[in-house]
This record gives structure tokens, sequence and C-alpha cells, in this order.
């Protein structure tokens, strides 16, 4: 590694199975350079050397990014790169983005690749670890980044938009752009599904839910689909689907309940 | 493939020292030469020392700690 060649002067530990440089500030200084336990990170502790070795440290990492191309990334940010990079490996994601990835719009793929990210870290862990993550798809991608994102939570890349896109790749007319068309409805409308959050009163999942009953009908759809997350929406969804009437000339609609 | 070097979120303002960078008063970075000039994320964001998660080569491209940008930073790896 180019950087540890420029402090070898300082570097006095075994390297052999180094697989990263990790720089913290902990005072220990005792050894300000040391290997972690599992001896695959090297730590420099900035407080814990002279003012002349911290500024040779600090001049290694300018030149480090600035000549050898070496990527400079903060901690915790640096597990959360590692792990996209690993999950987009993995088979069942590698066929999601590949079946999509030439026929959704292109502005919709990073927003797909984040939303696959989150799902899999919700089934990994508690709902309040991916709340902050779906924060950070609003602020980028506005009301259109939460639908896509919903919409890949609820499974709906792979129950709807993927099999209408086989479906459509069939035709003889099959055109990226006729099923951007059908894409673009499921996603601004997402007609077919209503998406519960805890904020949501029983009363307004009745409207709601109402309300894409009527929209499905125009579009043929004869289903509804209500998805809640958390244990409260769950009870409020069923309890409203429970006591749904449809509305007039809509006939009978499948309804299912999911959360 | 490149090397990747983490910092500690205690150690940011020595990192951003070590590129001629600081805070300006509402905690935005900011060109210690000209601290009139935010640094500016590839996508042309303003970044505060709170969201700045990294650096990489070309000219010098500067990370968000936000979900999109860290993706960003993994294809740029």
């Amino acid at each position: 590694m180019a950087f540890l060649e420029k402090l070898k002067h300082l570097i006095k530990v075994d390297l052999r199975n180094l697989i990263n440089v990790r720089i913290n500030i902990t005072v220990n200084k005792d050894s300000p350079v040391s290997l972690g336990s599992d001896k695959r990170v090297l730590n420099i502790d900035l407080e814990g050397l002279p003012a002349a070795e911290k500024g040779k440290v600090l001049e290694a990492i300018k030149d480090t990014v600035e000549k050898d191309g070496s990527a400079l990334i903060e901690t915790s940010a640096e597990k959360i790169v590692r792990e996209i990079k690993h999950s987009e490996q993995l088979p069942e994601m590698q066929k999601i983005l590949e079946a999509l990835r030439d026929y959704i719009p292109s502005s919709d793929l990073p927003i797909l690749r984040a939303a696959l990210y989150i799902r899999k870290k919700f089934k990994e862990g508690p709902i309040g670890s991916v709340k902050p993550l779906k924060d950070d798809i609003f602020r980028k991608y506005g009301d259109r980044g939460a639908k896509i994102s919903n919409l890949c939570s609820a499974g709906y890349i792979e129950s709807m938009i993927i099999p209408l896109l086989e479906d459509m790749k069939s035709d003889l007319d099959f055109s990226r752009e006729r099923f951007q068309q059908s894409y673009e409805t499921i996603v601004v409308e997402s007609g077919f599904a209503v998406f519960v959050h805890a904020a949501m009163s029983k009363e307004q999942i009745r409207r709601e839910a109402l309300e894409k009953i009527k929209t499905g009908y125009k579009y043929g759809q004869r289903r509804l689909h209500i998805h809640g997350i958390g244990k409260a929406n769950i009870e409020n969804v069923r309890e409203v689907a429970d006591q749904l009437t449809c509305p007039p000339k809509t006939g009978p609609i499948a309804m299912r309940v999911s959360g | 493939m490149s090397e990747t070097i983490t910092f500690d979120k205690a150690a940011k303002h020595y990192i951003l020292e070590a590129f001629g960078l600081g805070l300006d008063k509402e905690g935005y970075i900011v060109e210690r030469d000209n601290p009139s000039q935010k640094v500016l994320t590839v996508d042309g964001d303003e970044i505060t020392e709170g969201e700045f998660a990294g650096i990489k080569k070309g000219s010098l491209l500067f990370f968000k700690s936000d979900l999109p940008s860290l993706i960003e930073l993994a294809d740029r790896l």
C-alpha cells in the first residue's frame, strides 16, 4: 500500500494480514499505531502522535487521495458502502437489477438500488433502523422515491413490475416506451395498493381504499392490496378491510391485507 | 482496486484540515483560503461537517453520508 510506504518509519507492527487502514482518535499514547484485534485493521491514533508525526500522517493521507486515487471514507459510511457492494452481488439482487436496468427510466435506477438495500436492511433488523435511510430517499428523490421504495418494500417489483415487463416483452409491438407507460402508472398511482403508515386513521385508510378501488376499476383492476407496517397499523387495516363495502358499480373486489 | 482508508467521526476535523478545508459559521465545509467558497459534492450540493462521509480523487469528489450518495461512492470504488 502506497500510503503505508510513506509511513514505514512510524509503523512497526506485522502487516501481513492487513486489509484496511483505519485512522481513529482514541487516546492511546502507549501505542499510537496498533493493529485491531483481528490483525486486519491498522489503527493510527492521531492524538497519540507527536505533532510532527501527526503532520506526516495527514500529509500522507492527502497525497494518497490526490495522487494514488485512494478513497477516504468515514468509518460508519464505509460499512454501508461495503454492505451495498456485497448486497448487489447477491443473486436475488442481481436478478432484479438485470431484469429492469435497461427498461425503467435511468433516473429511477439509483432509487431502485437504494430501495432494494433498504428492504434488505428491514428484513435484517428493527423498523427504526431503516427510517433514516427512507428519509434519505425522500430528501433526494421526493414523492417518486418514496413510492418506488414502498413498492419495493411490498414486493411489487418481483410480483408485479418484472412479470409485467416479461409479459409485455412477448408482444410483437413491445417497446421500452410502452413498458414505461405501464410502469409509470404503477409508480405514480400505485393503483392497486394502499400503503398504510402509522399516522393514518381508520377513516383515512377507508377513504383511500375506496378511492383506490374506484381508480383501479377504471383500469381493469379487480383487486386491492392494503399494506401496513407495524402491529397497530395491521389491526386498523384488518378492521377497515372487514367493514369495507365496495362502491356501487365496481362489483366484487379481491382484497388482501398484509404487513 | 485502489486503497480505502477509513476515519472515525471524531477525526473529521483533522481530515478537513489536511485538505485545506474548514467550516463556516453554519457548519458548511469551506476552503480555508477562500472561505466564501463552499465545498460541493458530485451532485453540486453544499455539505456540512455532519454530512461529510468521504473523499475520492477526480478532481476531489466529496460525498455525503446519505444512502443515495453512498451508492454513488460504492460505484466509484
